[in-house]
C-alpha cells in the first residue's frame, strides 16, 4: 500500500509539474513560430475582391476613407472607370503602403490612378498606436518590410515580439468569437453563417447612422482604472513619413498618386496647432513630386453630416463625393497626363477691423418682462437678421455678432430658451427680436428684485474674426467699419494680373460696400463696388478687381460705409484669374445643390395608393413546416434578387406581408434559410413568383386560420432612395427658407431614377412639373427609357434660388408604368455634362 | 499604477524577493511604506500629502483620546470632520452644490457660488473609512490607540489595498503590522493563485465583456431584450472587475504574510437581499453596519425605526460609489428590497420557508433566482446615470425586438455566458470538486494546470483597449 500510495504521489508531483510546462511550451510554440509566407485571411479577400474587379482607380485609406465614398457616384464621375476601395478599418499609412504594395502592386495590377483619402494629421501618422491598427498591419505585411520596419515598428516585421503580439490577438478573437457565436450556432447553423448574420445584424443595430449617441460613453466600475493615452507624436517632416513611399510606388508603377484631405465635423475639427504650416509643407512636397492633392477639409458640412466624431454618414457622403468628383476632374485626374498642381494654402497673415462697430438699442431693464426665474426677455428690434435662428438658416453656427454684456462681460450665448438652465445661469438666447437674458448671480443684489440695479447692454462682436471652437472664423462687415487682409509676402502671379473677388452676404441692407486693394504704404491699388449678383440671391453681393501684379506685401479691404448694412464676409480670393482664385475666406460658391428627394430626410408625400397585390392571399403549405408559401405571379420583378440588379442595394423589396392587418416582422429575410424552415417567428421573402412566410407565433400559417395580404410598402424607403409605383404621383415642397443655400440660384433640376424592368409597358414617360410659387416652371414628359446611371437633366427657364418663392415638384407615372425607384431629384446649378439633357 | 500593469509585475517581484531577505519587521514595514508611497504617487504625487495628511491626524486624535479621555469625542469629531471634510470636498462639493443652487433658486435666494471642477484622488473613498474606522474602534474603547507610528502608517498605506480595498479594520490589518511575519511556501503559493486569479476575472472576463456592455448604453434606443443582456454582461463586468481587483490584492498581500478580508463570497447566489449584502463587498457593508447602521438604531428598534436606519445606511452606501443622484437611487432600491424582505419573511411560516421536496432546494433555487432578478434591475439603475434613459429601458417589454436586435441579444448573451463560465466553473470546482479531491494527490496537477492555463489566458487576453471603442465591432 504505501508504496503504490507513494508511486501515485511521485506520478502525481511529476504531472503537477509537466502538464503545467507542456501546455506553456504548446503555446510558446504556436506564438512563437516563425513566420511562413502566407497570406491571412483578410489578404485573401483583398485579393479575391481585386481579381474580381481589377481597378484602374484605387481608394486607399481607413474607416474615414470607406466612409466618405460613394463608389458608384465616384466611378460614374471618373468615367466609368473600374474603381475599387481597398480601405482597411482602423488603420494608419504603414497599412495602406503595405496593402498598395503586397496587394496591389505584387500581384500585378496596376491601377492608374490612386487616391489616399484620409485627414491631415493621418497623412503623416506612421506610428500603430493600438491593437487593431497593429492587427491591420499584420494583415497585410509582407516578410521582408524594411520601409515599415524602420519607419513604424522600430523592428523588423516578423520579429518575435510582433508575431507573438498578433497572434495571441489573433488566438483571443477566436476565443471571443467562440462566444459571440455560441447562442447562434446552436440550432446548428455553420460558423460562417452565423458570423455573417451576427456581422449584418450587429451593422445594422450599432453602425448605422444616427444609431448610437457616443456622448454616452463612459466607464461605471468603481475601482482604478489609469487611462493610458497613446503619445502624441507631433509633427513630422513630410520624408520621415509614408508620404514619399506611397509616392514612389506610384510612381514606379506608372501610376498617379493624389492625397484627399477629408473633413471633419464642426465640433472635433479642432484646428491642430501648426496645421496650416503641416498642410503647405504637404502640398508644397507633393507639388514638387508630381503628387496631386485635394483639400475637402474645407467643404463646410454640418454636424448632421457625420455619424461620429470622424465619420461622414449618408448624407456627408454624397456631398463630399460630389465634391471629390467635381475636384479630381479640374486638376485632370479623368483624364491622362499630369495633375495640376495644388495650390499652396494661403494665409492671411492678420486680419483688423478698421473702426468700431455700431451701437445696439440700449437694453433698460425697466422695460423688460420677467420670463421665468431670473431670466428677463427684450424686444431688439431691427436686429432680428443677426439672431441665432435666422442666421443658422444660413448655415452660420456659433458665428453670431451680438453679444450680451454684464458690467461689461459678456454673457454666454445658447441656442434656444429651452437649453437655459433654471435660475440665475449668466446666459442669453437671441431668437428673432426676442433677446432672453438670464444674469450671473455673483452681480446681482443681495435682496430686492433680480432686475434691480442691473446692468447689461447688447453690442455687435467688435473682433475681426469670430473664431468657433472647430476653428471655423465668420467674418462681419458692419456699418462704419472695414476688414482687412493682410498678406505680409504679397502673392505672387504667373501671368500678367491679378484676379480679386469678394462677396458679402448682406443680412440689412444700406449703400454699398467696397473691396479695395492697397499696398503696404496704403496706396489704393485698385477699388470696386459690391453689387448684386444676377440670378443669385437678394442678399448676394459681389466684387471684382483686375490688378497689375503687386510686388511686395498686399492689403485687401472691404469697406463699409456709415450708412451701410451689416454684411458677412462669406468669400474673398485672388488669383491669376477668376477661375483659378486662391481663397482667403470661404470658397467658390457657384456650385451649389438642393436636395428635393433622396435620403431620409429628403422623402416626398404620395398621392395615390399603392398598387394591390393580393389583398386576400392564402398560405398553402411550404417547403418546409410551417412555412406558408402565397403565389404571387407578376410580382417576380419586384424581388429582392431582381431588385438588386436592378438599383444595386439588397433587401429593397417593396413588398409587405400582413398577417390579421398587422405588418409582420421580419421583412426580406434570406429565402435559403427560410426554405428550410430556419428564421425567427414572422420573417417572410420574396423569391421569383412566391412569398414564403412564419407566422408571427410559429404558427402553422396555413392552419392558424389567420387573415393573410401581400401589398406593397406605402412608405416605401431603402437605402437612401424613393420608391414611385405607376400611377401614383410623389410630391415634394420646399418652403422659401429651404432655398437659402442656393446662393447664386440654380437652374437645372436633375431626376435620376432606376427602372425595374419588367413591370410595366414600354414607352411610358414620367411627368415632372416644378412650380415656384404659382408658377410652373417646368412640365414635361420625360421618356422613363430615358433613366439609366446618369440624371436626366431639365433647365428651368429662369433660375431658382434665395430669395425666391418656394418650389413644389410633381412628379407622376400612368398605372402601366413601369416602377420606378427614385435615387435623388435635385436642383443645381452646375450644368450636366454634355447627354444628359433630354 | 494598477494592479494589471507590466510595471506593477516588475514592482511587485523586487519588492518579494527584497522584503523576505530583510532580517527585521521595520524594515520590511519601512519597507511596505515606501512602495506605498511611490506606488500611490506613481501618477500624482500631491496625492500622498491627502493620504499622510489624513493618517497623521488620525493618529494623533487617537492619542490624544486615550491622553484626555474626558474630551475623546472631541477628538473623534476633528476625525470625522477631517475625514468626512476631505471626502466630501474631492468627491461630493460639486454635486453638493449643484444640487443646493438648483434648491436655492427654487425658493427665490441668489447666491454667488459655482461649482469648482475638483479633481478626485484616487482611493480617497477607501482610506479615509479605514482611518474612521481606527478613530471610532478607539474611542469605543475596542482598540488601543499605536504610538508605532510606522507600524500605523503602514496599515493606513498598505498598497495592495489602498486604492480600490478592501476596507480593513485595524483590528486586523493593523494588528498583523505590529507581529512578525512568516514566510511559507504554502501562503506564496496560495498568495500568487488568489492574485492570478483575480487578474484572469479582471483581464479576461471584466475587460472583454466590458465594450460589448459599452456599446448597447450608447444606442439611443435599445430594445428590451438588448439592454437585459447588457445588463447581465454589466453584472459579470462589475463582479469580475471588482472582485478581481481585490483578490489581487488579497494575492498579493498574502504573498507578504497578510490576511485580508474576503470581499466577495458568490453574491450571486444570494437568496436575500440580506445575504446579498452579506455576500457583495463585505469589507464596506460590515463597515456601514457597524459605523453607521447600529449607530442610527439598527434593528433594535420597531420596523420603522430599523427602516429609517436601513435607508440612511444604504443611500449614504449608494453615495459613497458615486456624485450622482443614480447611484441615490441605488441605494435606495436596496434599502426598498431589504425593508420590503423584511415584511414579507416575517409572513413566510418557516414550514415553508425551509421545505425541500424530494430533497431538493427548489424553494432556495427559486430564491436565488428572483434574488439575482431584482440584482440586475439594481444594476441597471447603477449603470445608467440618466433617469430618462432608464425609465425608457424600464417602459419596454424584455421579449420584444426586431430580428436583428435579437440576434444582437444572442451575441451578447454569448459574450456573457464566454465570460461568465470561467467563474461558473472555477465556483464548482470549488464546492464539488476540491472538497473531494484536496487530498488526493491528483490535486497537485490539476491546480498546476489550472495556474498555467490562468497565466496563458491572462497573457492571451491582456491588451490596451485604449481609443479602440470607436472601432469596436460588436
Amino acid at each position: 500500500m504505501t508504496s503504490s500510495t507513494s508511486s501515485s504521489e511521485r506520478v502525481a508531483r511529476a504531472l503537477a509539474l509537466l502538464l503545467p510546462l507542456l501546455l506553456i511550451g504548446a503555446a510558446v510554440a504556436m506564438l512563437w513560430a516563425p513566420v511562413e509566407e502566407e497570406r491571412t485571411p483578410a489578404a485573401l479577400a483583398m485579393e479575391a475582391r481585386l481579381a474580381e474587379r481589377p481597378p484602374q482607380v484605387l481608394i486607399l485609406g481607413n474607416s474615414i476613407a470607406e466612409h466618405a465614398v460613394d463608389l458608384p457616384a465616384l466611378g460614374k464621375a471618373m468615367g466609368g472607370k473600374p474603381l475599387l476601395s481597398l480601405t482597411v478599418f482602423a488603420s494608419p499609412p504603414p497599412t495602406w503602403y503595405a496593402v498598395y504594395k503586397n496587394r496591389v502592386l505584387a500581384n500585378g495590377y496596376r491601377p492608374e490612378l490612386v487616391l489616399v483619402i484620409g485627414t491631415l494629421d493621418f497623412f503623416t501618422q506612421t506610428q500603430v498606436r493600438t491593437e487593431m491598427q497593429r492587427k491591420a498591419l499584420a494583415e497585410h505585411v509582407g516578410v521582408d518590410e524594411p520601409v515599415i520596419a524602420r519607419k513604424s515598428l522600430g523592428q523588423q516585421v516578423g520579429s518575435v515580439p510582433e508575431r507573438v503580439r498578433l497572434r495571441r490577438a489573433a488566438l483571443r478573437e477566436a476565443f471571443i468569437e467562440a462566444g459571440r457565436l455560441f447562442f447562434l450556432r446552436s440550432d446548428g447553423t455553420s460558423v460562417t453563417r452565423a458570423r455573417e448574420r451576427a456581422g449584418e445584424a450587429s451593422q445594422r443595430v450599432f453602425e448605422e447612422d444616427d444609431r448610437s449617441d457616443f456622448a454616452l460613453q463612459r466607464r461605471v466600475i468603481p475601482v482604478v482604472e489609469v487611462e493610458r493615452r497613446a503619445r502624441a507624436e507631433g509633427e513630422l517632416a513630410i520624408a520621415d513619413s509614408f508620404v514619399p513611399d506611397l509616392v514612389e510606388l506610384a510612381t514606379s508603377s506608372q501610376a498617379r498618386i493624389v492625397f484627399v484631405r477629408a473633413p471633419l465635423p464642426p465640433s472635433s475639427a479642432a484646428t491642430a496647432p501648426g496645421s496650416a504650416e503641416a498642410a503647405r509643407d504637404l502640398v508644397a512636397w507633393l507639388n514638387d513630386n508630381g503628387a496631386g492633392y485635394i483639400d475637402l477639409s474645407g467643404l463646410g458640412l454640418p454636424e448632421s453630416s457625420f455619424r461620429d466624431a470622424t465619420h461622414l454618414n449618408a448624407r456627408g457622403r454624397e456631398a463630399f463625393t460630389k465634391a471629390l468628383a467635381t475636384e479630381l476632374v479640374r486638376i485632370g485626374a479623368d483624364k491622362e497626363g499630369q495633375l495640376a498642381p495644388a495650390a499652396l494654402p494661403v494665409v492671411a497673415d492678420e486680419v483688423v477691423r478698421l473702426g468700431s462697430p455700431p451701437a445696439l438699442p440700449a437694453l433698460d431693464p425697466a422695460t423688460a418682462t420677467v420670463d421665468g426665474p431670473c431670466v428677463m426677455l427684450f424686444e431688439l428690434k431691427g436686429w432680428g437678421r443677426l439672431s441665432t435662428d435666422r442666421l443658422q438658416d444660413l448655415q452660420v453656427f456659433n458665428g453670431e455678432p451680438i453679444q450680451v454684456l454684464q458690467d461689461g462681460e459678456p454673457l454666454t450665448r445658447l441656442k434656444g430658451r429651452k437649453a437655459m438652465a433654471e435660475g440665475c445661469s449668466g446666459s442669453f438666447v437671441h431668437l428673432g427680436r426676442s433677446l432672453w437674458i438670464s444674469p450671473r448671480r455673483s452681480a446681482l443684489p443681495a435682496q430686492g428684485k433680480f432686475m434691480d440695479g442691473l446692468s447689461v447692454q447688447a453690442r455687435l462682436d467688435p473682433a475681426a474674426e469670430i473664431v468657433t471652437p472647430s476653428g471655423r472664423r465668420w467674418r462681419w462687415l458692419y456699418a462704419g467699419t472695414g476688414l482687412e487682409l493682410r498678406l505680409a509676402d504679397g502673392f505672387a502671379v504667373q501671368g500678367g494680373s491679378l484676379a480679386v473677388q469678394a462677396e458679402l452676404t448682406e443680412l440689412m441692407q444700406g449703400a454699398a460696400s467696397r473691396l479695395v486693394a492697397v499696398d503696404d504704404q496704403g496706396t489704393e491699388l485698385g477699388a470696386a463696388p459690391f453689387a448684386p449678383v444676377e440670378g443669385g440671391a437678394p442678399s448676394l453681393r459681389e466684387a471684382r478687381l483686375s490688378l497689375p501684379p503687386v510686388a511686395g506685401p498686399l492689403r485687401l479691404r472691404v469697406e463699409s460705409p456709415v450708412d451701410g448694412g451689416t454684411s458677412l464676409l462669406s468669400a474673398l480670393g485672388l488669383g491669376d484669374s477668376p477661375d483659378t482664385l486662391v481663397w482667403l475666406v470661404g470658397g467658390d460658391s457657384s456650385n451649389a445643390t438642393l436636395r428635393l428627394i433622396g435620403g431620409s430626410a429628403y422623402g416626398p408625400e404620395y398621392e395615390g395608393e399603392p398598387p394591390v397585390i393580393a389583398p386576400k392571399a392564402v398560405p398553402v403549405a411550404g417547403p418546409a413546416p410551417k412555412v406558408g408559401k402565397i403565389w404571387v405571379p407578376g410580382l417576380e420583378p419586384l424581388s429582392n434578387l431582381l431588385v438588386q440588379k436592378a438599383i444595386g442595394e439588397y433587401d429593397c423589396s417593396p413588398v409587405m406581408v400582413l398577417e390579421d392587418g398587422q405588418p409582420l416582422p421580419g421583412r426580406n429575410a434570406k429565402c435559403g434559410p427560410l426554405s428550410k424552415g430556419q428564421g425567427e417567428a414572422g420573417d417572410y421573402c420574396h423569391v421569383a413568383k412566391e412569398v414564403l412566410l412564419l407566422a408571427s407565433d410559429g404558427s402553422d400559417p396555413v392552419r392558424n386560420g389567420r387573415s393573410y395580404r401581400v401589398q406593397l410598402d406605402p412608405k416605401p424607403f431603402c437605402k437612401g432612395m424613393w420608391w414611385l409605383y405607376p400611377g401614383q404621383t410623389a410630391l415634394r415642397e420646399v418652403k422659401p427658407k429651404g432655398l437659402l443655400t442656393l446662393q447664386r440660384g440654380a437652374e437645372w433640376l436633375k431626376v435620376q431614377a432606376r427602372v425595374l424592368p419588367n413591370t410595366g409597358e414600354a414607352g411610358r414617360s414620367m411627368k415632372v412639373q416644378l412650380y415656384a410659387g404659382e408658377e410652373l416652371l417646368v412640365d414635361q414628359d420625360v421618356a422613363i427609357d430615358s433613366f439609366g446611371e446618369e440624371p436626366v437633366a431639365l433647365r428651368l427657364p429662369s433660375p431658382v434660388g434665395a430669395g425666391g418663392p418656394g418650389l413644389r415638384l410633381r412628379l407622376s407615372t400612368p398605372a402601366d408604368a413601369p416602377y420606378l425607384v427614385l435615387k435623388q431629384v435635385v436642383i443645381e446649378s452646375a450644368a450636366p455634362p454634355e447627354g444628359d439633357s433630354p | 499604477m494598477t494592479f494589471i500593469q507590466v510595471e506593477f509585475l516588475w514592482l511587485m517581484m523586487t519588492v518579494f524577493v527584497v522584503y523576505w531577505a530583510l532580517p527585521r519587521r521595520w524594515m520590511q514595514n519601512v519597507l511596505l511604506v515606501a512602495v506605498s508611497a511611490l506606488f500611490y504617487g506613481w501618477v500624482h504625487p500631491w496625492f500622498l500629502i491627502l493620504l499622510y495628511g489624513s493618517s497623521v491626524l488620525d493618529y494623533f486624535m487617537g492619542l490624544g483620546m486615550v491622553r484626555w479621555p474626558d474630551r475623546k469625542r472631541i477628538f473623534l469629531l476633528i476625525s470625522m470632520t477631517g475625514n468626512l471634510g476631505m471626502l466630501g470636498y474631492f468627491k461630493y462639493v460639486d454635486f453638493f452644490i449643484e444640487n443646493f443652487l438648483v434648491v436655492f433658486d427654487a425658493i427665490g435666494l441668489q447666491t454667488s457660488v459655482h461649482t469648482l471642477g475638483v479633481f478626485l484622488p484616487v482611493g480617497i473613498s477607501f482610506y479615509t473609512f479605514q482611518t474612521m474606522s481606527y478613530t471610532i474602534d478607539v474611542y469605543r474603547g475596542e482598540l488601543q490607540p499605536r504610538r508605532n507610528f510606522l507600524d500605523y502608517v503602514g496599515f493606513v498605506s498598505f498598497f495592495p489595498q489602498l486604492v480600490a480595498g478592501p476596507v480593513e479594520r485595524a483590528g486586523n490589518l493593523l494588528r498583523q503590522m505590529e507581529v512578525d511575519r512568516v514566510f511559507s511556501w504554502a501562503a506564496v503559493r496560495s498568495g500568487v493563485a488568489l492574485a492570478m486569479w483575480g487578474a484572469f476575472k479582471k483581464v479576461v472576463c471584466a475587460d472583454t465583456i466590458a465594450p460589448y456592455v459599452d456599446k448597447v448604453f450608447i444606442l439611443k434606443e435599445p430594445s428590451g431584450p438588448l439592454i437585459w443582456a447588457a445588463t447581465l454582461g454589466f453584472a459579470i463586468q462589475i463582479l469580475a472587475d471588482f472582485s478581481g481587483y481585490t483578490d489581487i490584492a488579497r494575492g498579493v498581500a498574502r504573498m507578504l504574510g497578510f490576511e485580508l478580508i474576503e470581499n466577495f463570497k458568490h453574491p450571486y447566489l444570494s437568496a436575500n437581499p440580506s445575504e446579498f449584502w452579506k455576500r457583495w463587498h463585505v469589507s464596506f457593508s460590515t463597515w456601514i453596519r457597524d459605523y453607521l447602521y447600529i449607530p442610527t438604531g439598527g434593528s433594535r428598534g420597531g420596523f420603522w425605526a430599523t427602516t429609517r436606519s436601513t435607508f440612511i445606511a444604504m443611500v449614504l452606501s449608494g453615495l459613497w460609489h458615486g456624485a450622482a443622484w443614480t447611484f441615490i437611487l441605488w441605494g435606495a432600491y436596496h434599502a426598498a428590497l431589504l425593508t420590503g424582505y423584511r415584511l414579507v419573511t416575517r409572513r413566510i411560516p418557516d414550514a415553508i420557508r425551509n421545505a425541500r421536496p424530494a430533497g431538493l432546494p427548489l424553494g432556495e433555487a427559486a430564491a436565488v433566482v428572483i434574488m439575482f432578478g431584482f440584482t440586475l434591475l439594481g444594476w441597471m439603475i447603477f449603470r445608467e446615470t440618466r433617469l430618462d434613459r432608464l425609465t425608457l429601458y424600464l417602459s419596454q417589454s424584455p421579449f420584444s425586438a426586431s430580428p436583428d436586435e435579437w440576434v444582437a441579444t444572442w451575441v451578447m448573451l454569448g459574450v456573457c455566458a464566454f465570460t461568465a463560465a470561467p467563474m461558473v466553473a472555477v465556483l464548482c470546482w470549488e464546492r464539488f470538486v476540491q472538497p473531494r479531491l484536496h487530498t488526493s494527490p491528483w490535486y497537485l496537477p490539476i491546480q498546476t494546470t489550472g495556474w498555467a492555463v490562468a497565466a496563458l489566458g491572462i497573457f492571451v487576453f491582456y491588451r490596451n483597449v485604449g481609443n479602440d471603442f470607436i472601432y469596436f465591432q460588436f
